[in-house]
């Protein structure tokens, strides 16, 4: 069969036969035609690429095949303007100038074809004007160099592109939101400034816990040292003056994060304990030390050393404003470092600063919290002071303007600032309980979303590479009732220019933070599995239903504060919180009355005090009223019963959880507190897992 | 060049970086950036155009999987728990995706530039 022309093409015939004919046909020299039978053109489709994949080369014969099958040898060569065919008669197979790129190069070509001799070959032949070789059609009759690719290997290839993509584009979309999470805040060195045998240098611990140092400063500027708006202040802040504040650490949470998992311990240091307060180096460059400030309030520390520094920074020349207060707070956060742990001789590893506004925009950005109060608060704005707080006792929602009143308030609480302190520890674990209760501690973006508002008002170290989200994943630690929060026990009241601040015991305080800090929490408790868990979902936390009764507690004798400690007491001990509190006269026997409805809460409210008081009903009491006038007769011993002493130890939380009122043992200067029968006193511990994460406070 | 390099240079380049970075002082700092772009560089101009396909695409998983392990094995303190351990992958994304980019953008390059290289070659010899 080939042995007779064929107009449309150049000889029908398998590969096979194609290259039998090309070696006769050199063979037999008769033609002259280098290129004949070039590629043996049905042969081109075995080869592949040159170096093709191992299931490229499987698909390579499937694709080759068809072409010898077909036999049609270099079908592709048809209608191209090769010279005619030779006369009739003309062996088919003999002499025809072979298209280039037959069969051997690198899309079509099968391997060790030697290109060049090829394209010789082909070259020797006549080439029809206007045609190169690049315009020679495949075999397919497609473009000239190119073969299908097989499905599979389309596949394959589109898979890895996809797979490397996907994987691209997450790592990067990670990336983006990590970053940007972590290039919007302020960070700072400071706990890496203390120089060995420095005041307050203390090496690092060994072992994986975390102890990190939270800082809330009362300052009424932004970070560039700009004063914040009056009406934001004043208004909606509630805090005074701008001019009022200074530089002072109003809040410090030393706290322990066990690295298994153990329930964290964090200790509030009262802001006006009166401490040591060493100088030693800095890491900005023209404040390369600050001086020792002797003894002084622990809350002070931050702002003597950051006018210090300013003043510095001033001489060397730095007069941009912003550098001027990013550097000048540097040296305040580290001389507060220092301060802390010359007191509790424990590293701080970490920590994260936050101001007045940023605490501000951090609530409102969360949304509405919950807290729980032992007593009605009422703090009216008189002369200045005060916060015009008024809330009742029990579990109250509250917006961030009113949530800056609860964690400032100091007047009109049984003992000033160690209450102010708990409500501090109290409504960071109400924070806590809502930011996991909303997943916010699993979910990259709702924490970028948050931290964006609240970027400009938040500083946090970057020791050991310390960003946001190890912070965020040590915070998330303080939740779940995994927590506890003591104030660091006092031990009287002393002068310091001129004004009140509160004694401590250096030994005793590193006693206290040796036994927590250097021991290896108590593990936490192993996962519960599927078939070991409790048949009942453990409540999430909720507003309570609002009590049936309204209780007014009014002191009736002269012992300052009666009413919010007797309200905390009835809490504690009937669950009932008190509406408001007041003042009752000076009387000698506890009166309670009720009106319609009230009997049987009245009558629990009696038992509990044991004065031996009968409840009596009163017409002139609205339904479910009930006005308990405590007298004289009411030993104030009862309101310490059943309270574990304090001062480091853990308080117990009543029914209802929370601060137990243990520190009743008189108000002296706005300390207050227990004796702890060693010298020692802080009030009762808050614990995190009361009140489904929302402990109660006064 | 021998016809496994491609493939190893993408398969062991960053696990050698790794273990460059971590004896310079920092397993994902500089030491592991650069030897895992020269591996990048390498496998693309080592690489015949079919294997291009698949090595370019492959380098994004193999470093960030070299990177994520590094991470955990490596970082001291370690990660403790099943939630520290999620924090240090995106520790460890954050850490290998430059380094992922410039490896893509240097793999590119190279095969850009080594087919453009090819075709003049081609060109040239087409052109006798």
């Amino acid at each position: 069969m080939a042995d007779e022309w064929r107009p449309d093409g150049y000889g029908e015939g398998d590969a096979r036969q194609g290259r039998r004919r090309r070696d006769e046909g050199y063979g037999q020299g008769d033609y002259g035609q280098a290129g004949y039978g070039q590629g043996d053109y049905g042969q081109a489709g075995y080869g592949q690429q040159a170096d093709p994949m191992p299931w490229e080369r499987a698909a390579g014969p499937e694709r080759g095949r068809p072409r010898e099958d077909q036999g049609r040898g270099y079908d592709g060569g048809r209608g191209r303007g090769y010279p005619p065919p030779p006369a009739p008669g003309y062996p088919a197979e003999r002499g025809y100038p072979a298209p280039e790129n037959q069969g051997y190069q690198g899309d079509q070509g099968y391997q060790g074809y030697d290109e060049d001799d090829d394209f010789h070959a082909a070259e020797d032949g006549p080439r029809p004007p206007g045609r190169s070789r690049r315009d020679a059609g495949g075999p397919d009759g497609g473009r000239p160099g190119k073969k299908a690719l097989a499905p599979a290997l389309i596949a394959g290839r589109a898979l890895a592109g996809v797979v490397g993509a996907a994987v691209f584009i997450t790592t990067g979309s990670i990336w983006y939101v990590n970053s940007s999470l972590n290039d919007s805040l302020h960070t700072s060195d400071a706990t890496n400034a203390a120089k060995p045998g420095e005041g307050g240098y203390v090496p690092k611990h060994l072992g994986n816990d975390i102890n990190l140092l939270l800082v809330g400063l009362d300052s009424r500027k932004d970070m560039n040292g700009n004063d914040l708006p009056t009406s934001l202040v004043e208004d909606e802040l509630h805090a005074g003056s701008s001019a009022i504040g200074g530089y002072n650490t109003n809040v410090l949470i030393f706290m322990h994060i066990p690295a298994n998992g153990g329930k964290v311990t964090a200790y509030s240091i009262p802001r006006d304990s009166d401490v040591d307060r060493p100088g030693g180096s800095s890491t900005i460059s023209q404040v390369p030390t600050f001086p020792s400030d002797g003894k002084g309030k622990i809350k002070e520390a931050y702002g003597d050393a950051k006018a210090y520094a300013e003043s510095k920074l001033r001489a060397a020349g730095i007069t941009n404003k912003p550098d001027l207060e990013a550097k000048s707070r540097e040296v305040g956060r580290e001389a507060t470092i220092a301060a802390v742990q010359e007191l509790t001789k424990q590293h701080v590893d970490h920590f994260a600063e936050v101001n007045l506004v940023g605490f501000y925009d951090i609530v409102k950005a969360i949304g509405n919290i919950q807290v729980c109060l032992k007593a009605p608060a009422n703090d009216p704005i008189e002369d200045g002071a005060g916060t015009g707080i008024n809330l009742p006792a029990g579990v109250s929602t509250i917006n961030a303007a009113t949530a800056l009143q609860f964690v400032r308030q100091r007047f009109h609480l049984p003992n000033g600032d160690l209450d102010r302190t708990h409500r501090q520890q109290a409504f960071l674990s109400s924070v806590m309980a809502k930011l996991r209760s909303e997943g916010l501690f699993g979910d990259l973006g709702k924490m970028n979303s948050l931290l964006q508002v609240v970027s400009n008002d938040i500083v946090i170290d970057k020791n050991d590479n310390w960003n946001v989200l190890d912070f965020a994943a040590s915070a998330s630690n303080l939740t779940g009732g995994n927590a506890q929060f003591i104030t660091l026990p006092t031990t009287g009241t002393t002068k310091v220019k001129g004004e009140d601040a509160l004694t401590v015991d250096p030994d005793a305080i590193k006693q206290v933070f040796a036994s927590t800090f250097t021991k290896d929490a108590t593990p936490a408790p192993p996962p519960t599995t599927a078939s070991s868990a409790p048949t009942t979902a453990p409540a999430a936390p909720s507003t309570p239903a609002p009590p049936k009764d309204t209780i007014t507690v009014d002191n009736g004798t002269t012992s300052t504060g009666l009413a919010l400690k007797l309200s905390s007491f009835i809490m504690d001990k009937t669950g009932v919180p008190v509406t408001k509190t007041g003042n009752g006269g000076n009387i000698r026997h506890t009166v309670i009355r009720y009106g319609a409805g009230g009997q049987d809460e009245a009558q629990k409210i009696a038992d509990a005090m044991g004065t031996g008081t009968v409840p009596v009903a009163s017409s002139s009491l609205k339904a479910n009223n009930i006005v308990v006038t405590v007298g004289s007769d009411f030993k104030q011993s009862k309101l310490t019963e059943g309270s574990t002493p304090t001062g480091g130890s853990t308080a117990s939380g009543g029914s209802t959880g929370g601060a137990t009122g243990g520190s009743t043992g008189g108000s002296t200067g706005g300390s207050g507190g227990g004796d702890t029968g060693n010298g020692l006193n802080s009030g009762g511990a808050v614990d995190a897992s009361s009140q489904n994460g929302i402990p109660c406070v006064y | 060049m021998p016809g496994w390099l491609p493939a190893a240079a993408v398969g062991l380049g960053p696990v050698l970086a790794a273990i460059v970075g971590k004896i310079l002082g920092n397993y994902y700092g500089p030491g592991f950036a650069v030897v895992c772009v020269i591996a990048a560089g390498l496998a693309a101009a080592a690489a015949a155009s079919n294997w291009l396909w698949y090595l370019i695409p492959a380098l994004p998983p193999v470093i960030w999987l070299v990177g994520a392990v590094a991470e955990l094995e490596w970082r001291n303190p370690p990660y403790q728990g099943t939630k520290a351990e999620a924090v240090g992958l995106v520790h460890a994304t954050t850490h290998t995706f430059p380094v992922i980019a410039v490896c893509a953008v240097v793999m590119g390059s190279v095969a850009v530039w080594g087919t453009v290289q090819e075709r003049k070659k081609k060109g040239a010899r087409r052109g006798r």
